[in-house]
């Protein structure tokens, strides 16, 4: 009887660690693709809850913090942080606005690599970066969810990211959890909760 | 036209140089007897991970992230600095002596910007300073610590023995102020870094003890 429970219990966990993820067929692959690019078309506003978490191998224990994102299409994002301090930023008309705990300040997005690729990183969560030909894109799968594996093409983004994971609830098209590996192997994982989608959102989200 | 700006430019490097020329000395303040032989900055001698919000002003330019720091032995940190986004923006070990420079995101890949960085650190880290001279005033203890041509004056808050602020002069110039607020000894709240020969401030709030 013991024995058996260990072996369950074993069973169990080993599914979790290993939940595997297998290539999708190129079937698979074009019709997630299609799907998600078709229903992400019917999104004019998004909103959730999210939780970043960084890990760095020499750390005791992960950096944590929270925050909410709302996303009005075709160009309106804000991000901001609310736990453990308050930073937003808001991208709106090709500028990026900043508000870092009460200090205003805006540059323009195409003045810096890194502002684009935070961008990128952002902007991920509505699964529209399908076609960004910086990224050669792979597909995955497992019980849960359907994983979309972006690899950098060019030398020059390699050195800032080695991989983003953008993964997604069986049967939705919107993103639940961002995975992004840096060149030094670090990893960042932020998970969307609450997603809102098509309920409306005050003008004064975007404004800082 | 021309002339106004010229004269604008002689008066600002005047002025520069007037600045720059600033001598420190401290000012009402008591001379006492050596009581320490040495005060030390204990704010980093925990090994656990001290994680700060991080806002730099480096002249025009506002940088703002995540600066986590942690002693890796007897000697030497870890430094981290990241983006809000979590992606790594430096990385290195420092001490007294030492500096290894582990990442550094290609635009910032300037050897002024590490030098400032790898200064402005071994100042902050620096933990044991042997006292040359002792003073007092109205609400600190004041140890003065000269090495080399370094000069470094720790001022200690009377009621509750935490440090202060640093002052931190070389060739008797005042280089750069550290400011500190905090409830414990091994760990600060806040930190001030403000450079008097440049226009260079770090401010860190923390953010380790909220889980």
């Amino acid at each position: 009887m013991i024995k058996n429970i260990a072996l369950s219990t074993l069973l169990l966990i080993s599914t979790f660690v290993l939940a595997q993820n297998t290539a999708m067929s190129g079937a698979e692959a074009k019709a997630f693709v299609t799907k998600v690019s078709s229903e992400t078309k019917e999104i004019k506003t998004l909103q959730a809850d999210f939780t970043q978490t960084k890990k760095m191998d020499f750390l005791d224990k992960s950096i944590v913090t929270y925050g909410k994102m709302s996303l009005k299409t075709p160009n309106m994002l804000s991000w901001k942080y609310t736990k453990p301090y308050q930073y937003s930023i808001v991208f709106k008309d090709n500028k990026i606005f900043i508000n870092d705990q009460g200090k205003k300040s805006s540059v323009d997005a195409k003045s810096k690599t890194f502002e684009k690729i935070n961008k990128l990183i952002v902007g991920s969560s509505n699964g529209q970066m399908f076609n960004d030909p910086e990224f050669s894109v792979t597909y995955l799968k497992n019980a849960n969810f359907n994983i979309a594996k972006f690899t950098p093409k060019s030398a020059q983004l390699l050195k800032y990211i080695k991989q983003i994971e953008l993964s997604f609830p069986k049967g939705q098209s919107t993103v639940s959890q961002v995975n992004m590996t840096e060149a030094s192997g670090d990893t960042t994982n932020i998970v969307f909760k609450n997603t809102k989608i098509n309920a409306p959102i005050a003008a004064s989200e975007f404004s800082l | 036209m021309r002339r106004l700006l010229l004269q604008n430019s002689v008066y600002s490097l005047i002025f520069l140089l007037f600045v720059s020329c600033k001598t420190y000395k401290l000012t009402d303040v008591k001379p006492v007897s050596n009581s320490e032989k040495t005060v030390e900055n204990l704010y980093f001698s925990s090994s656990e991970d001290y994680v700060y919000k991080c806002q730099m002003d480096i002249y025009k330019n506002h940088v703002s992230g995540i600066l986590i720091l942690k002693k890796i032995n007897e000697t030497a940190h870890r430094v981290v600095l990241t983006s809000d986004f979590g992606n790594k923006l430096i990385d290195f070990e420092i001490s007294d002596n030492n500096f290894k420079l582990n990442y550094v995101l290609p635009d910032l890949d300037k050897k002024i910007v590490i030098n400032f960085l790898k200064n402005d650190f071994q100042q902050l880290l620096k933990r044991e300073y042997p006292v040359t001279e002792s003073f007092e005033n109205e609400n600190s203890k004041i140890y003065l610590s000269k090495v080399d041509k370094k000069i470094y004056y720790l001022f200690f808050n009377k009621e509750n023995g935490l440090l202060k602020q640093i002052i931190y002069t070389k060739n008797n110039k005042e280089k750069i102020d550290f400011t500190f607020d905090a409830k414990k000894h091994i760990f600060a709240d806040s930190i001030d870094l403000q450079h008097k020969d440049f226009k260079i401030n770090i401010k860190l709030f923390q953010i380790t003890e909220t889980e």
